[in-house]
């Protein structure tokens, strides 16, 4: 697995051996080099700094997590970007994957055209989503009742915290909640918060 | 319309008893609940009302009021019913059970108040137009206050219930328990031991007719609260009027009616409320392990599930590669293969929603078609229905409208009730029955701004103490059940606004609706 690895290359990083094989069975199928991990720890012992390429990271791995893994990366040299991957997503785990940069936090079990097109779009590929992503208008778009509930949704709180908050019944959070994600585009959860973080600039 | 007409003129004859000398006063106005009911549910029947009070005014009552005097006065008291209805339908919501204390204490206060009000708006009105000297003008506004006090006090709670499928279904089910036999026999029996008694002693023993209306309260709640008060009110107005009886002991008696009703209506609110937290209690500690283990589960199941529909995207682009193979004996693998990879996605969804919708009661809502939505849960389950030799069939009213809501999970919902039915249906009569003692039905229909979905299975149903233990998912009738289909069915259902409720049988009833505008921001 460390013999040098100069041309762009898929690291796949899952604690599932199923998971690990079929999915570089269809990758490598796919046309793209591959290379499994068992967990994170591993990864980063064999990590050199000229591996070029798109890591594929679950989140829960016995020892290291997928998300310390990511930030982790982030110090090194190598700049690899990373696909978070889990069968266990929610809003904290999307944000702080979004926070480190993460090209894209896919729930699994997965679209296999949107890992394949998120894999292309970091190899360079394709155009960074994220360019077009954060021009959407977010302040002209939503009413300010829409912004209101698409803040705290994104902060991760859940529909009972956020009606009390805005002083609206949940089923109502839910409603406007809808509202947004389609005014925006935004297909789930880890989308809109892709979304809010980059039209307000910040993580 | 004239059958409000005739209903509330006939109500007004019928309670026409013991009058207030020289006045069509009467101790018990059934008749006022009649109108404040209608102005609540129907505001722009004023008019109706109004008709309703004048022609009652001047057909019942044997003391001849001049039309000037009768046109004012039904003007009055249909203004002060007017203005109960509205101070009803300000505090408590019109479609809220009097279930709870503050409600029950906000209806008291609103009737009292608004008797008040009326008797004093009459009074004047008698007072101004010369029918009657002042010097009896508190006299008047005594009677009036009781006999409409006492009138909307008794039947308002009852109309209450009439006005709401689920509390209909509630006093159904209440009707079909012995218990509440036992406590109407009782009341009778009260009521021959109180008016046994010579007339002077009476008072001493009407204690007793407590005990049957704070038991039914106990047992039935507010509900049963409501419909044993008014029991005991057609039963003591039948013993006054075989008795000889002076007014004024009548409109002493309806003090005791008044305070019997409200003690038993606040207890029954209070036992509602008692039930209701505790039935919360249990089912968020029950959802919350569900949760857990949908947690775990959801884990899992997403590992396998994704490497399933990976390996099948991979096969897909294995049998592309298959040289030489014609493209018409590889589309139907491509097709198969297209299908597993969906399949598992599919399941993966579902799992995943029904974690989130534990973790916090989130929905995906979407503008669904209710009717497709039922069509696609009934296809669902027709194989097993078939295979059980179970006759399932569903009807949807037209022109349903589209409802906001999480499809994935009210489709849960509906193959859950659907499950159970076809179960108890098969369970219930053997294989070789006429179809029609082995079937489930399934209704959709839109009620004002919900729609409502019965299922209706040909089992002998649930006795009434089922009802409520149902939901607590302790046990399961089923072998192969998890018990708790039912308790994630009814939250999954009030989060999208909604109440899902059993009935009891014949026939095991299950109903649920989804608000059709409640909810929908502008």
């Amino acid at each position: 697995m460390s013999t040098a690895v100069h041309r762009q290359t898929l690291f796949i990083v899952d604690d599932d051996p199923s998971v690990r094989d079929a999915l570089a069975l269809l990758l490598s199928l796919r046309g793209y080099p591959t290379a499994v991990f068992a967990c994170a720890e591993d990864f980063l012992r064999a990590l050199e700094p000229q591996w070029r390429g798109v890591v594929i990271a679950d989140i829960r791995m016995p020892g290291m997590s997928g998300l310390e893994m990511q930030q982790a990366l982030a110090q090194h040299p190598s700049r690899l970007p990373v696909i978070v991957v889990t069968a266990h997503g929610d809003v904290a785990a999307a944000r702080q994957a979004f926070r480190f940069h993460a090209i894209d936090f896919l729930e699994k079990p997965f679209d296999h055209e949107q890992l394949l097109a998120s894999i292309d779009r970091a190899l360079g590929a394709l155009p960074p989503d994220a360019a077009s992503i954060g021009t959407r208008p977010v302040a002209t778009t939503l009413s300010a009742r829409e912004r209101e509930v698409m803040a705290l949704v994104v902060d991760g709180l859940d529909n009972r915290t956020v009606g009390e908050k805005l002083g609206i019944s949940p089923r109502t959070v839910e409603v406007h909640k809808a509202r947004v994600m389609s005014k925006l585009g935004a297909r789930n959860l880890a989308e809109l918060i892709r979304i809010a973080q980059a039209s307000s600039g910040s993580p | 319309m004239i059958l409000y007409l005739a209903a509330y003129v006939g109500l007004a004859w019928i309670s026409f008893i013991h009058p207030a000398r020289g006045l069509n006063i009467t101790p018990w106005n059934p008749q006022a609940a009649l109108a404040v009911a209608l102005l609540l549910w129907l505001p722009r029947s004023w008019w109706l009302v109004g008709l309703a009070v004048a022609t009652g005014e001047a057909l019942v009552g044997n003391e001849p009021v001049p039309w000037p005097a009768l046109v004012l006065s039904a003007g009055v008291i249909t203004a002060g019913y007017a203005v109960i209805a509205a101070a009803l339908k300000h505090w408590i919501a019109p479609k809220a059970a009097l279930a709870t204390r503050r409600d029950v204490v906000l209806f008291l206060a609103v009737v009292a108040a608004g008797a008040l009000l009326g008797a004093v708006l009459r009074a004047t009105v008698l007072w101004a137009m010369d029918v009657v000297p002042a010097a009896r003008i508190p006299a008047v506004i005594h009677r009036a206050f009781i006999g409409d006090g006492v009138g909307l006090l008794v039947t308002l709670p009852v109309l209450w219930v009439l006005a709401s499928r689920e509390r209909t279904a509630a006093t159904r089910t209440m009707l079909r328990a012995g218990e509440w036999w036992l406590i109407a026999l009782v009341t009778a029996l009260a009521m021959l031991g109180v008016f046994a008694q010579p007339t002077e002693e009476q008072f001493k023993f009407f204690y007793l007719l407590f005990l049957p209306v704070v038991w039914a309260a106990t047992r039935f709640g507010a509900i049963g609260a409501a419909w044993s008060a008014a029991l005991v009110q057609v039963l003591l107005i039948l013993a006054v009027q075989t008795a000889s009886y002076q007014p004024l002991t009548v409109f002493e008696l309806q003090m005791l009616v008044a305070a019997l009703t409200s003690t038993g209506i606040l207890l029954g609110a209070t036992v509602d409320e008692r039930e209701e937290a505790q039935q919360a209690l249990r089912a968020s500690l029950r959802l919350a392990a569900a949760g857990d283990m949908a947690a775990a589960l959801a884990h899992e199941l997403n590992q396998p599930l994704t490497a399933m529909s990976t390996y099948a995207r991979a096969s897909q682009l294995i049998a592309r590669q298959l040289a030489g193979t014609p493209q018409a004996r590889l589309d139907p693998l491509l097709e198969v293969t297209d299908k597993l990879a969906d399949e598992a996605t599919r399941a993966g969804e579902v799992v995943n929603r029904l974690r989130r919708f534990f973790r916090d009661r989130s929905t995906e809502l979407q503008p669904t078609d209710v009717a497709a939505l039922v069509a696609d849960a009934v296809a669902s389950q027709t194989p097993r229905a078939q295979g059980l030799g179970v006759r399932l069939a569903a009807t949807c009213d037209p022109g349903l409208a589209p409802v906001w809501l999480d499809p994935v999970q009210i489709a849960v919902v509906l193959r859950n009730l659907l499950a159970n039915a076809i179960d108890a249906a098969a369970a219930a009569a053997p294989a070789d029955a006429q179809p029609s003692q082995r079937s489930v039905t399934l209704r959709a229909k839109q009620a004002d701004d919900e729609i409502l979905v019965t299922v209706v299975d040909s089992a002998r149903g649930l006795a009434s103490h089922e009802v409520a233990r149902i939901f607590e998912g302790r046990r399961s009738d089923k072998p192969g059940g998890m018990g708790v289909g039912l308790a994630i069915s009814r939250s999954i259902v009030e989060a999208h606004g909604g109440r899902l409720w059993a009935e009891a049988g014949p026939g095991g009833r299950f109903h649920f609706t989804l608000p059709v505008t409640a909810g929908m921001p502008t």
